[in-house]
């Protein structure tokens, strides 16, 4: 992935600027059922389809400020949700209902393992977005399956999201300087690594129940 | 490994709820209501429930909701949706009492027309006129030597306390993501949508610590509710469970082995057609009572009645002494200080 100096509404899903910006479609695979943690889950999912989303589009742009990621996938949720929308329901407040969510992680130290999610020495940065009345927005911190907590803060990171049809459109922006020790470091010239995570609420996906990129994907900035 | 024996249990915390005492009163939901469950996204939250049987229960069906373990293996559950929970509506107590109608007018719910609650079905039963019945069953979460819930979380934010049993969430390593709901069989894990956590029975921790009784249990005016050690072999518990064994858990067959027992319902005599008292058939079908209680139902009910019999005729028995509870603080083992002899920290609402 090539994030390009451009100048514009960039933090809008919608802006006309991100049409100047490279696109990459990341396939996305459901995350292994030996990998799930528990035996509860492992039986109970072992015969329900999950990981339901299985492509994301994806573009990434910095203007010497900031640095944004903008996300774009069909949510089988909203295809659902469209034959009865009320727009005065909060369709993911109830016990049984989960959101829509996209997730990103990104290494704090070079050598950061994937599939264990960090660890100790070399964790990752995940940020999360997912739907809801007032929508969730999540800077977290993993060293390894199991540990995800909130980052520290100072990072700076914000989403904004929009949606078209039944597509989600999320950008996540972070100042390219962060003041926050562990944050992921992203500077134009250099390089650094990411993987994608996606949630269907309709399907209740959530935690390791999801589809992952498998592995991570090189991001350049542009000088 | 069990997870007992991971957590190398010291001792283990039950209850025995005697159901010949209750009387469908709701005074434990409401303590418990009270004292836990007030804040916003708790509004369905009812960690002590009573409901009528036969009856479809809280939430609605749970019976036939799945969770537990089959023969060592986590069956799949079904979580429950905020329609079969029902409550948390709200009455509109001002059109009622300013709006000048008088006792014409009855309370109604402020928004919508509720269609399940906690205690919807209360005093339906089954069975036909003169020989209807009905029981009521107070639940909690069973505190379960093998809690499905605490094996079902990846994040390992749910645990067994080492030294009495009790189940208990830390509410930071939570991320609600309701496997644990899932997994319990007995579907007393609730959905807090404000704090987007689970949440559920914490066996009034900070009470016991302080030697006193769950609020459920200390507030019951029955005085049916039992708290004590299982392994005090001194104590009303274990004596019941175990040597008696006239209290049994709920549903055993759900695999979880649970530490809440009940003292099954004796039933009142059929009538005859003629009016005449029949005394050939419980009025509670056993086959009903084995499908909640498992097969050793019919041999506590039969000791029981035994008990019973021989005090009828004049003799004496340690055990319905010990379910009449002359002295209330029989009940409570170790836990019977009074709540409002502690010393309390500064509270913040004006000593209120």
């Amino acid at each position: 992935m090539h994030a390009i100096r451009l100048t514009g509404a960039l933090s809008d899903p919608g802006a006309s600027a991100w049409e100047q910006a490279p696109v990459e479609h990341v396939a996305l695979a459901a995350a292994p059922m030996a990998d799930q943690p528990s035996r509860y889950i492992r039986s109970s999912w072992a015969d329900r389809p999950y990981g339901l989303v299985r492509d994301l589009r994806t573009q990434a742009a910095h203007d010497g400020e900031s640095f944004y990621l903008r996300l774009e996938w069909s949510s089988p949720t909203r295809e659902a949700r469209a034959a009865d929308e009320n727009p005065f329901s909060n369709p993911v407040e109830g016990p049984d209902a989960f959101p829509d969510s996209v997730a990103v992680m990104l290494p704090s130290a070079a050598d950061a393992q994937l599939d264990t999610k960090g660890s100790e020495e070399s964790p990752v940065e995940i940020w999360r977005w997912a739907e809801g009345m007032p929508e969730v927005i999540e800077d977290l911190l993993a060293t390894g399956l199991g540990t995800l907590r909130p980052a520290d803060g100072g990072s700076g990171l914000w989403a904004r999201s929009g949606s078209k049809g039944s597509r989600w459109q999320v950008v996540f922006g972070r100042p390219l300087a962060s003041e926050q020790d562990s944050a992921p470091r992203l500077a134009p010239g250099e390089s650094t690594r990411l993987a994608f995570a996606v949630w269907t609420g309709a399907n209740q996906e959530r935690a390791g129940i999801k589809s992952y990129s498998q592995r991570w994907l090189d991001l350049a900035l542009e000088q | 490994m069990s997870i007992q024996e991971k957590a190398k249990l010291e001792h283990q915390l039950a209850m025995v709820f005697d159901l010949n005492k209750c009387i469908g009163c709701q005074t434990c939901s409401v303590a418990c209501k009270v004292l836990w469950t007030r804040e916003e996204g708790m509004e369905h939250q009812w960690w002590a429930t009573v409901n009528t049987q036969p009856g479809r229960g809280t939430p609605k069906n749970w019976e036939e909701m799945g969770g537990g373990e089959r023969g060592g293996v986590p069956v799949p559950g079904h979580l429950p949706s905020r329609e079969e929970f029902g409550g948390g509506w709200e009455y509109d107590f001002d059109r009622l009492f300013y709006g000048g109608k008088g006792s014409a007018e009855a309370l109604r719910p402020t928004k919508g027309s509720p269609e399940w609650g906690p205690n919807w079905d209360e005093d339906q039963g089954a069975g036909e006129y003169p020989n209807a019945y009905y029981f009521y069953l107070p639940r909690i979460c069973n505190h379960c030597t093998n809690p499905v819930c605490v094996e079902a979380c990846p994040r390992a934010a749910m645990y067994k306390r080492p030294e009495d049993g009790i189940v208990l969430r830390d509410e930071d390593r939570c991320r609600g993501y309701r496997f644990c709901m899932e997994a319990c069989p007995y579907k007393k894990i609730y959905y807090n949508h404000v704090r987007k956590i689970g949440q559920q029975c914490i066996f009034c921790l900070p009470r016991i610590e302080q030697g006193v009784a769950p609020a459920c249990a200390r507030q019951c005016p029955s005085r049916l509710v039992f708290v004590g050690f299982l392994d005090d072999e001194s104590g009303p518990i274990h004596r019941l469970v175990n040597e008696w064994k006239v209290a049994l858990p709920l549903h055993p067959e759900y695999g979880t082995s649970p530490n809440v027992f009940y003292v099954p319902p004796l039933s009142p005599y059929r009538l005859a057609p003629d009016g005449s008292i029949d005394t050939s058939a419980p009025r509670i079908p056993i086959e009903y009572l084995e499908k909640l209680f498992g097969s050793r139902v019919g041999a506590a009910l039969d000791k029981l009645k035994a008990e019973v019999d021989g005090v009828r005729g004049g003799g004496s028995s340690e055990m319905l002494d010990t379910l009449i509870a002359y002295q209330w603080h029989s009940l409570f083992g170790p836990f019977t200080t009074d709540p409002a002899e502690l010393a309390r920290a500064e509270s913040t609402n004006g000593g209120k």
